[in-house]
């Protein structure tokens, strides 16, 4: 199991597939030099429109991490490298472990007993997965929005405030500002500006979950978890989202977990896909959805799979 | 056929194997259709076959009706189906290989009609002994096309590849018979300019037969093989065949 024990790093792809990546350089760069024989020198790019993969560098090293729940293995020898501020999508049938990784990011996991994780996430030079590292520092850093909306039975402005001032002591019209800038963000703010005293639960659920996504980048994280954040929406409002999400990516790092792999196909610039807790396929989405390089995923993503 | 060498079976969804073949199916049909135009165009010009040519240019439509019946097959599939990975490039590559079978089409049309021009007036065999030749070795060239994308096979798509050299070698060789029949008697040229559409037309149809070989390059191993030349092809199809 080749795939499993090196590390997958998408930005580099030549390090991604060590075994073929050699030959598909050295075809580039003739080509390229035949391009320029014949006098057209126009450099190979790999995309020019829709969502083009950053090549920025590691934001989250995740290796050699496995994921026990009781007896069960749900993740094995997991290595793989997030990119900054991109949006890396994980796919997978379900039980393959690309939410169970997703939890590990913010330690979630470690609600339950018997739940327990080795190896290594770091970030920023720190192991996340390290007890010395404080839940609510890492929380603060990393936020996460789940499949259901989960809008905190307050108001549309308190749930906002709520997280914020866990974390900071801001004034009255700093707190105001933070919670427009957020609702801002999550493209909320139009449609709740005159009820910011309403219960959030009163909203609609696209809007609840734009609640929950203002509500996440309210501490300004670094790093933002998406669940299935469209799964329980309808078409308009999962749109919305997938905006949302394409223009978060320009200063958050973000992972999301989906079923809709026309979803992954949309949004993200990076696709991983999972099966029976291991990493299959790692790479960028044009790469993933046009030409995969392993069966397994051609088999997934073509719609042959079991 | 045997579907599962072609790969394109073992969808959850039975019904999209079955879309998926049914395309594919009619891609070949069409291909018949259109390697038998050719080779009636070329007869009928060989044989000043008039009627023959005649035939040929009328029956032209039913290409023109195929491949617009094939695209909105593809369009529907792409947006019914938003086929991924090697789904994807089947129905691209489709869609792009009945593009150029229907202008193979257009250029059997063509000789079609020349072949009624030229079938009552005095005729130089030897002439017409290199457009034999020409046909022939265009209409392999469509069969292996045509053959490479039936049993998905790149490699006998780079054959149709490097056959188009020949093929260029050979048109430029009857080209310079004809432009010499013309200077040795000027009274010619009106019937062999006629002669050179048609020449013209065949080393269209190897170039049009390389391209669905492409596709093919491209179809089986997602490397898109187009104006790199044939040394290039030839390594991405040896590469990918010491995969496999």
């Amino acid at each position: 199991m080749n795939s499993t024990t090196q590390s997958l790093s998408p930005a580099g792809a030549t390090t991604a597939n060590r075994d073929t990546g050699q030959s598909a350089t050295s075809g580039l760069a003739s080509t390229l030099a035949r391009d320029e024989a014949s006098d057209r020198s126009e450099p190979m790019k790999k995309s020019t429109s829709g969502v083009v993969a950053k090549d920025n560098p590691t934001k989250i090293a995740v290796s050699d991490l496995n994921f026990h729940y009781g007896n069960f293995q749900a993740l094995k020898d997991i290595s793989l490298d997030i990119v900054d501020n991109e949006v890396t999508a994980f796919i997978g049938p379900s039980g393959c472990g690309k939410s169970t990784l997703l939890r590990c990011f913010n330690r979630i996991f470690e609600l339950y007993p018997g739940h327990r994780a080795s190896g290594s996430i770091e970030m920023d030079g720190m192991n996340l997965l390290d007890k010395s590292v404080d839940l609510n520092v890492l929380r603060s850093k990393i936020g996460m929005v789940f499949q259901k909306p989960t809008p905190f039975p307050m108001s549309i402005y308190d749930n906002i405030a709520f997280g914020v001032r866990l974390y900071e002591k801001l004034k009255r019209h700093e707190m105001d500002a933070r919670v427009e800038w957020s609702l801002r963000k999550a493209a909320l703010w139009d449609e709740v500006k005159d009820k910011l005293r309403q219960n959030g639960s009163a909203l609609s659920g696209g809007q609840q979950q734009r609640l929950c996504i203002a509500r996440a980048v309210a501490v300004q994280p670094e790093v933002l978890l998406l669940d299935e954040p469209a799964s329980a929406l309808d078409p308009v409002a999962t749109l919305k989202i997938e905006e949302l999400v394409h223009e978060l990516r320009e200063e958050y790092t973000i992972v999301v977990v989906t079923h809709n792999m026309q979803q992954a196909a949309r949004v993200a610039g990076y696709t991983a896909f999972f099966h029976l807790g291991e990493v299959v396929e790692y790479s960028d989405t044009d790469t993933l959805f046009t030409n995969p390089r392993e069966k397994r995923t051609e088999d997934y993503i073509t719609g042959r799979y079991g | 056929m045997d579907l599962e060498k072609t790969g394109i079976d073992k969808h959850t969804s039975k019904q999209f194997d079955v879309e998926l073949e049914d395309i594919r199916e009619s891609v070949l049909t069409m291909g018949g259709l259109v390697e038998q135009q050719i080779a009636n165009g070329v007869r009928a010009l060989v044989e000043g076959d008039g009627a023959l040519g005649e035939e040929v240019a009328r029956s032209d439509y039913v290409i023109n009706r195929m491949e617009v019946e094939i695209d909105e097959d593809c369009t529907r599939i792409l947006a019914r189906r938003q086929p991924q990975a090697g789904d994807l490039r089947l129905v691209l590559a489709i869609a792009k290989t009945i593009t150029d079978l229907e202008r193979i089409g257009d250029e059997a049309e063509k000789i079609g009609r020349m072949a009624v021009q030229l079938a009552g007036q005095e005729r130089p065999a030897s002439a017409f002994h290199q457009i034999d030749a020409l046909g022939k070795h265009v209409r392999q060239m469509i069969r292996d096309a045509l053959d490479s994308f039936a049993r998905m096979d790149p490699e006998t798509a780079l054959k149709v590849a490097q056959a188009d050299i020949e093929v260029d070698r050979e048109y430029e060789g009857a080209m310079r018979q004809c432009i010499t029949f013309m200077m040795e008697d000027p009274r010619t040229i009106r019937h062999m300019l006629d002669v050179m559409w048609a020449v013209k037309a065949l080393e269209r149809i190897g170039d049009h037969s390389t391209n669905i070989g492409e596709y093919v390059v491209y179809l089986v191993g997602g490397k898109d093989v187009r104006h790199i030349g044939v040394e290039e092809m030839e390594k991405h199809v040896s590469q990918h065949h010491s995969k496999a």
